[in-house]
């Protein structure tokens, strides 16, 4: 009976599993195909001639390896300075007490609502005017920027769930602000902050739109923007869009694996120190 | 204590912040070098640098580009081309370097972008300079509109002709079900479609997820009534729809209701589209004369095009000579920003002449904007042929296009709707008319 | 511990730096976007003032209408859909007794890796009315139902919204089970002492205790859904016609397409008060039922 009930509550979850892993095989096999495969003939399985010439394409018509540090650098670091300054102004917006708080947080709350397409211009001009045209400023800069709103949220949320215990027993015990701020509240949000450094990672990696109109020398380009080497003027190669989706999302996919057995480990080390 | 804190979170802070702008630092430096070192020329004599903003990302593109960058070294040793490759975006990056004042000195764009340049000052007027009078005097019959803007104004030099669509037919497939060509009028092209549907057969594939490929379909049939095409819906001002539009959007009803297009017709795009008509799958095409060499080298001798269909046979003779395309100005323009603005004039009108030449001799493209003295060296196929000996000279009169943005993408989006099964004529006039009204008022 | 909380050389230290990047790089922007919405403005040459003009005209836009309908619905789905399915996955994968708990909620981000772009173009195959899996798992099924998914202007508003609620359910979910793994242990155990099934101690005190994600979740669905864009843009160019539009789509054909970013501009203010609007609106409809 038991294992019935089992069965029944497990087999939508695994159905679940197939519908989220299927799009990353479809991915690889679509990055193996040509135009008349991906629409006409199998749109759906496995490649029936693996076109591995998709790959060499993409890698003969523009410098994967650059384009790749590029990403990982923009990325990263603008990951790294969005956690930073969201988990300082989260904690004096979340625990700390002083009169415009509220206010504060609507105002950081209005960014998250702006379309990229109506600030675009206003922001070139802006990249420009800091000297930081084609240079990693122009999308660390915009990317912390457009981060932060999101971030400081989720931020706020986990830290206005922490018992007031905690921080009394800490000022009891004569730690300073700061100190509380290091060793008591952020060892407790760091499930939150695994969950912001793998978003902000992933939305940075994949950004396209300000990539494209702020980043004109080649030697700064970020990986999305290959994607723009397969649009021919009438017809588009997708095959060799599929490579180039892939070699950007694959290492991603293998970083979160990797990354989510830390994001476990965080939550038991944060679950350790609340008890 | 407690400023050792103070102390540590700002090292931290200011660290941050270093690292990212040692970053951007670093690489700043790194450019300057390697422009530098690209911008010296080797033989000591100062190389002319001219930015240019154009397309080059396939075979269509980038093969008549470098082909006239050959030539410009020839004819100009001691200027060097710097390309900023552009793509497809709706030349919203162009703009992009309008708005932080970083134009190109060179660049490639529509009639609608220029007329925002224009407003902006950010185009050259190319009026007065010695090289539009010679571009003019060589340029082809009948395209001063490509050239000469409605203003009067020359913004920039064009390279191809006037474009225009086509209908593309499986001669093949037509036989098997026995339709009768030419098709001459919408009935005729509503039976085939139904003829076809019953076979097996897409009558006719459109990748109508681009809105102007519908409303190239349109203006094919409103060109069969009224020869201007939609250059009325301004010149006259009207507040309606002039009638020969009302015909044609009852037209285009039909055929739909006929089963022309396909259900998810309008999420079609050019790789669907052309796969289902180059596979055997659809009997039909529609699409720019360009298509010609893409369908040849796919189809051979199986495909042909036929002209436009009307309302009745007569209407089908005589209206022969009306093509569907319109001209507007394109090409290359200047920016007046540019540095080297006499150079960069001279190179531009240099570059559209030699990709004109290039589409010509080795394409064998007679749609190009100036004549050509070279002869055509390449392979030139039979539907291009045709057009070279039937159509050109017997060219009536070409389309005039719309020049409002408004007015342009309403049809726009009201002409992909035709494509919806329970969309009425009715909404069409309606959508159509409220922005006239509004727009000629 | 008053006085504790309430340095102000703390305060400031804190939140200087987030405030002065995002101020400059963000609110400035706006600020310029706000005052350029009484302009007719082409984006590049001299603007001129024309006053509640472009606000006067927007009222009159039938875009303005499709828009906040497909926004509307578009902002249901991801709701219902993502906090639905987020918690219930949350709760199971939290849940000792699951079997590949792990892979399981590995597997649930996955979608949310991969680029906007892959993910359209998937389901744009899959729901292609001949060839598409959708239509032919009805055929399969025997259910006699086909639907021209994309192409039909009423569904295919749904239909994009499905795949956007789909594509970033992960990233709920992973919001969700945070917030599941943060609830002390001792809590649940409590509950269960007093012999509280595992659902109803679940709803009596892990949902409860997670209103702060959720009010986050909420918002996050409801604003993401008022502004969509990037799925219309790939998936059907906003068309057949102008009935996939969303407010963000507006603001795209104007600025962009018709180089009138005066009217752009007055269209983002109507997108950011709304956004606005909904946050506080849920941010208070929370806080009333904590009182």
């Amino acid at each position: 009976m038991n294992k019935l009930r089992a069965v029944l509550v497990q087999t939508p979850l695994w159905i679940y599993f197939v519908i989220s892993v299927y799009p990353l095989v479809w991915m690889i096999s679509y990055s193996l195909k040509n135009n008349d495969e991906i629409f006409v003939t199998n749109p759906f399985g496995f490649p029936t001639h693996f076109r591995i010439e998709n790959y060499i394409a993409a890698w003969s018509q523009f410098n994967i390896p650059r384009y790749f540090i590029n990403s990982f650098i923009v990325s990263s670091v603008s990951t790294l300075l969005i956690i930073v300054l969201a988990l300082m102004f989260s904690f004096a917006i979340a625990r700390m007490r002083w009169k415009f708080r509220e206010s504060v947080r609507l105002y950081m709350t209005i960014g998250m609502f702006m379309p990229l397409q109506v600030i675009m211009i206003p922001l070139a001009i802006l990249v420009r005017d800091f000297h930081l045209t084609n240079t990693y400023g122009a999308l660390i800069v915009p990317y912390v920027a457009i981060g932060l709103p999101f971030s400081c949220l989720i931020f706020y949320g986990f830290m206005k769930s922490i018992p007031g215990e905690l921080e009394e027993s800490a000022c009891m015990d004569g730690a300073n602000i700061y100190r509380m701020f290091l060793q008591i509240i952020v060892p407790v949000v760091t499930p939150a902050i695994a969950t912001v450094a793998i978003f902000q990672f992933l939305s940075n990696w994949n950004e396209f739109m300000l990539a494209y109109i702020l980043i004109s020398d080649e030697a700064m380009k970020t990986l999305p923007l290959g994607l723009l080497f397969f649009q021919g003027q009438y017809s588009t190669d997708w095959g060799g869009m599929g490579a180039v989706m892939t070699i950007a999302s694959l290492p991603m996919v293998i970083v979160y694996l990797f990354f989510s057995e830390q994001v476990e480990n965080a939550m038991t080390v944060g679950s350790a120190v609340k008890g | 204590m407690k400023r050792k804190y103070v102390k540590a979170l700002s090292v931290l802070a200011a660290l941050s912040l270093t690292i990212s702008l040692t970053a951007c630092g670093g690489n700043k430096s790194d450019n300057t070098a390697s422009s530098a070192n690209s911008g010296g020329a080797n033989d000591g004599t100062k190389k002319i640098q001219i930015k240019i903003y154009a397309q080059h990302f396939d075979e269509d593109t980038s093969k008549p580009f470098d082909y006239a960058v050959e030539e410009l070294k020839k004819e100009m040793p001691n200027v060097e081309i710097v390309l900023d490759e552009a793509v497809q975006d709706g030349y919203q990056k162009l703009k992009t370097y309008a708005a932080t004042g970083n134009m190109p000195d060179i660049y490639e764009t529509d009639w609608t972008t220029l007329q925002t340049f224009a407003k902006s000052k950010n185009v050259e007027l190319l009026d007065s300079y010695p090289e539009t009078a010679d571009f003019k005097s060589k340029l082809n019959t009948g395209l001063e509109s490509r050239l000469t803007a409605p203003d009067g104004h020359v913004y920039a030099f064009p390279y191809t002709g006037i474009e225009f669509q086509l209908l593309y037919y499986n001669k093949d497939i037509f036989q098997k079900v026995g339709i009768q060509t030419p098709i001459k009028t919408i009935d005729q092209l509503a039976d085939a479609s139904k003829k076809l549907s019953a076979a097996g057969y897409t009558p006719m594939a459109i990748f109508a997820k681009e809105k102007w490929i519908t409303t190239a379909f349109y203006a094919g049939l409103v060109t069969r009534e009224d020869a201007k095409g939609f250059g009325d819906l301004e010149a006259g001002k009207p507040n309606a729809l002039p009638t020969a539009f009302v015909t044609a959007a009852e037209q285009m009803k039909k055929l739909q209701e006929a089963g022309l297009f396909d259900a998810n017709a309008t999420n079609t795009n050019y790789d669907q589209a052309s796969s289902q008509f180059f596979s055997g799958k659809a009997a039909m095409f529609v699409n720019g004369q360009w298509e010609i060499y893409s369908s040849t080298e796919k189809l051979g001798d199986k495909v042909d095009w036929m002209y436009w269909p009307a309302k009745d046979e007569a209407t089908y003779d005589s209206s022969k000579g009306f093509i569907n395309g319109a001209g507007s100005p394109g090409g290359f323009s200047v920016s007046p920003s540019s540095k080297n603005k006499e150079t960069a004039v001279k190179v531009a009108s240099f570059l559209a002449q030699k990709y004109s030449e290039y589409k010509y001799s080795v394409l064998g493209s007679p749609i190009v904007s100036v004549k050509v003295d070279k002869p055509m060296t390449g392979e030139v196929p039979p539907m291009m042929k045709r057009i070279a000996d039937e159509v050109l000279p017997n060219v009536k009169s070409y389309a005039t296009a719309v020049n409002n943005v408004q007015i342009k993408n309403v049809v726009d989006d009201n002409t992909q709707n035709l494509l919806v099964s329970g969309f009425t004529v009715k909404q069409f006039t309606d959508n159509v008319n409220r922005i006239l009204a509004k727009e000629n008022k | 511990m008053n006085r504790y909380l309430s340095n102000k050389k703390a305060i400031a230290l804190f939140l200087l730096p987030a405030l002065l990047i995002y101020s400059v790089v963000i609110i400035y922007p706006v600020l310029q976007t706000v005052y350029r919405s009484f302009f007719n403005w082409d984006g590049l040459s001299t603007a001129t003032w024309n006053g509640l003009s472009n606000y006067r005209d927007l009222l009159e836009d039938p875009l303005l209408i499709t828009s906040l309908r497909n926004g509307l619905l578009f902002a249901l789905v991801l709701a219902v859909f993502q906090i639905g399915l987020g918690t219930v996955l949350a709760l199971a994968c939290a849940d000792p007794r699951i079997k590949g708990r792990k892979l399981l909620k590995t597997s649930y981000f996955i979608p949310v890796v991969l680029s906007v772009t892959v993910v359209c173009q998937l389901w744009i195959a899959m729901y292609d009315p001949t060839n598409g899996l959708i239509n032919r798992l009805f055929n399969l099924l025997h259910i006699p139902y086909q639907q021209n998914w994309l192409t039909s202007p009423t569904v295919s508003i749904i239909a994009i919204a499905f795949v956007n609620a789909w594509q970033f359910m992960g990233y709920q979910f992973s919001l969700l089970y945070a917030g599941v793994k943060s609830i002390p242990e001792q809590y649940m155990e409590a509950a269960t002492i007093d012999g509280c099934s595992k659902w109803m101690a679940h709803r009596k005190v892990t949902i409860p205790l997670m209103k702060e994600t959720y009010k986050f979740c909420l918002i996050v669905a409801i604003t993401s859904g008022i502004g969509a864009f990037v799925q219309m843009l790939i998936m059907t160019s906003g068309g057949p016609g102008t009935s996939n539009y969303t407010l963000t789509y507006m603001i795209y054909r104007y600025a962009f397409m018709e180089s009138n970013y005066g009217y752009a501009c007055a269209v983002s203010v109507v997108l950011v008060s709304l956004s606005l609007l909904a946050t506080v609106i849920i941010n208070k409809t929370f806080d009333r039922k904590e009182a």
